[in-house]
């Protein structure tokens, strides 16, 4: 326990929870138009 | 990367503009295909190893969940009240468990096994992407699952509205039968519509309940995962140990249907919003199937056999006669 940091903290699970989440909220406040 | 991708939804465009009996040809099927051709041009140039970087299965499949949950609105799940609740409950639960039994009967492998039951148990591709997710599954597993679904989806999506018109049955059970079995929504979409309209309707609605339960399931099966099947031999696995090894999309999945419920039910989500989610979700979901064709392996392919097909099949005879049980039982 004792590596703890960002590179333990920010797994790719965490990266993608924060990502997908961000354009969750982009996309509702309408910043976000036109995708194909 | 993104060059690839933009193929890929390229294809899925214009591929079905040519033959229109392909429109059940899901993107899993071009990705992975434009994934394997450029994996192997690349390895030619001796550039596979060094860009393989970029394809990042994992992320993309993650993150396209998170966003998936946010075109769920939890309101659907009582779209048709009491009875759809109850159909979708008994149907899940029911073919879920009996693919699983049968699929270790046969002597499946543990992580294939959830993705074979979750994806005929409730909406064939993105259930076996979130099962992937909650058990850890391999890219060839969901390869084999993802190309399974949308095998078995092309034939039933013709012979069900056939049958449901030889069977006599009124529309509304013919379609909520429909919604009930066919796994990808495509599908769904397509047999109703040759059915009838108000098939088309109930079809639709029945699927969009599944849907919205994928979630819990995803839940479910993440928590059983980490607490039961994967834990250390002797004593039970402590909170701790539980919440480090529990897969945190499941949780941006959750969170991401939740806000999305909230927003739609105070007015913020407008129809355009949901639309642009929805195509984010298909690049994601793009990307990481592409990724998983670059770095396919055939020798893993093949080791799987024939057992899963011989499951999915059993499988999909069951939820046909189980979907079309619930359907008489619950719309009749």
């Amino acid at each position: 326990m004792a590596s703890s940091g960002w590179g333990r903290v920010l797994t790719e699970d965490w990266l993608a929870v924060i990502v997908g989440l961000t354009l969750v909220v982009v996309a509702l406040a309408g910043l976000v138009k036109n995708i194909p | 990367m993104l060059a690839l991708t933009i193929a890929t939804w390229k294809l899925t465009k214009v591929v079905p503009g040519w033959q229109p009996k392909l429109r059940a040809v899901e993107y899993p099927v071009y990705a992975v295909t434009v994934g394997l051709v450029a994996g192997g041009i690349l390895a030619l140039f001796g550039l596979r190893q060094s860009l393989g970087a970029y394809f990042r299965t994992e992320f993309f499949l993650k993150t396209g969940l998170v966003l998936l949950g946010a075109t769920i609105d939890l309101k659907e799940i009582g779209a048709f009240g009491l009875k759809g609740i109850a159909q979708a409950a008994m149907l899940i639960t029911t073919v879920f468990f009996f693919t699983w039994f049968v699929a270790r009967w046969l002597g499946i492998e543990a992580r294939l096994r959830a993705l074979l039951a979750a994806s005929v148990a409730i909406c064939g591709v993105s259930a076996a992407i979130t099962a992937a997710g909650a058990v850890l599954a391999r890219k060839e597993q969901l390869a084999y699952v993802a190309g399974l679904v949308i095998l078995f989806a092309f034939p039933i999506m013709f012979l069900q509205p056939l049958a449901a018109t030889w069977l006599g049955l009124s529309p509304s059970v013919a379609g909520a039968w429909i919604g009930g079995n066919i796994d990808t929504t495509a599908a769904v979409v397509g047999a109703g519509a040759l059915h009838s309209p108000e098939a088309l309707k109930v079809a639709s609605i029945a699927k969009m309940s599944q849907n919205a339960l994928l979630g819990v399931v995803a839940f479910l099966l993440a928590l059983y995962w980490v607490a039961a099947v994967e834990r250390a031999p002797g004593g039970r696995p402590s909170l701790w140990e539980i919440w480090a090894r529990f897969p945190k999309f499941v949780l941006g999945f959750l969170l991401a249907s939740g806000v999305v419920t909230l927003a739609v039910s105070v007015g913020w989500a407008t129809p355009a919003a949901m639309r642009e989610l929805k195509h984010m979700r298909e690049w994601f979901f793009m990307a990481a199937f592409l990724s998983i064709g670059f770095g396919l392996s055939f020798g893993d392919l093949r080791e799987a056999g024939w057992r899963p097909v011989a499951v999915y099949g059993l499988a999909t005879i069951f939820n046909t006669a189980v979907a079309l049980g619930v359907a008489v039982l619950v719309f009749g």
